[in-house]
């Protein structure tokens, strides 16, 4: 389920946005467990449900995921 | 959106009880304290009265500490971040359900070992054969739970059919599929080898097959509650 190509800063825009995982899924309509696991790297999620989750947070795809070899698109404001 | 509101009021309802815990507390410690300085000096029922006044005080106040105690605001963000939504909820539920059927549909293969038995030795009756089939219709439950067809799932599905949910049954059916082709060969070099145990060799089938699906959704589902602790933990 885990990729080692996928970066993620998912947990920190979370944490900045003042979200519990919970409420993050509670808005990107998804289980709590997996907010969790796509933090930790253990599930790698499918488009659907990464514009949701950017959309949740009011950010991009691109800020909160990104391909290991490239780097995040911009550094966490 | 129904999750938030659910977690919302969850911390609401603490908020309250938390108050409540306070005014009791408040209530018990002048109940308590009055009662000590009126019967201060009294005999009789007076005293009498004071002294059960002032143990009602303690017991309210104690109440009121445990509930304040309990409910504290401290604890919000914590339950906040612990709290189950409805999904996680129903998403627990099928995962025990997915523990515990596979081990009764295992349990009822020695019930139709029985009955293959009488069947053999006394011909088929209405009784054995459902005695027989009862492990495979456990099967079925356990397949119809993992592929989200049964009607707990159906009526669910909102909550139940997420994208974690859809890695997690092809895992688990293609640990199934496995199992199933492997037993199915095995049953198959069984019934060459000895045919009339072959019924029953396909019931085991099913059963294990079956089994291994609903085993492997609900540790799937168990792994990534782990990973869920460690995280909470940091």
């Amino acid at each position: 389920m885990s990729d080692p190509r996928l970066g993620s800063r998912l947990k920190e825009v979370r944490t900045a946005a003042g979200l519990t995982q919970v409420e993050l899924a509670a808005l990107a309509g998804v289980s709590r467990k997996t907010v969790n696991t796509v933090e930790n790297g253990v599930f790698v999620p499918s488009t659907i449900l990464a514009l949701s989750l950017a959309r949740a947070l009011g950010t991009t795809v691109e800020d909160l995921f990104w391909l290991v070899d490239s780097g995040p698109s911009r550094p966490l404001a | 959106m129904r999750d938030q509101g659910e977690v919302k009021r969850a911390l609401n309802d603490r908020a309250r009880r938390y108050g409540w815990g306070l005014v009791l507390t408040a209530v018990g410690v002048v109940a308590c304290v009055a009662g000590f300085v009126v019967g201060d000096g009294r005999t009789g029922d007076a005293a009498t009265a004071a002294g059960v006044l002032a143990g009602i005080g303690f017991a309210v106040m104690v109440v009121g500490l445990i509930l304040a105690a309990w409910h504290h605001p401290s604890r919000s963000q914590q339950i906040g971040e612990r709290a189950q939504t409805k999904r996680d909820r129903l998403q627990a539920e099928r995962s025990r359900m997915l523990w515990t059927f596979p081990v009764v549909g295992l349990a009822l293969l020695y019930v139709a070992y029985e009955a293959s038995g009488d069947i053999q030795a006394e011909g088929p009756s209405l009784m054995a054969c459902l005695r027989l089939g009862m492990p495979v219709l456990y099967a079925w439950l356990v397949v119809l739970m993992v592929l989200g067809w049964d009607k707990y799932s159906i009526t669910n599905r909102r909550f139940l059919d997420d994208e974690l949910t859809q890695v997690f049954r092809a895992q688990a059916l293609k640990a199934a599929f496995v199992v199933l082709m492997a037993c199915t060969t095995l049953a198959l070099g069984l019934m060459v080898w000895r045919a009339e145990a072959g019924i029953m060799a396909m019931i085991v089938s099913l059963t294990v097959s079956a089994a291994t699906a609903g085993f492997r959704f609900a540790w799937l589902d168990r792994e990534a509650n782990q990973a869920d602790s460690a995280s909470d933990d940091e």
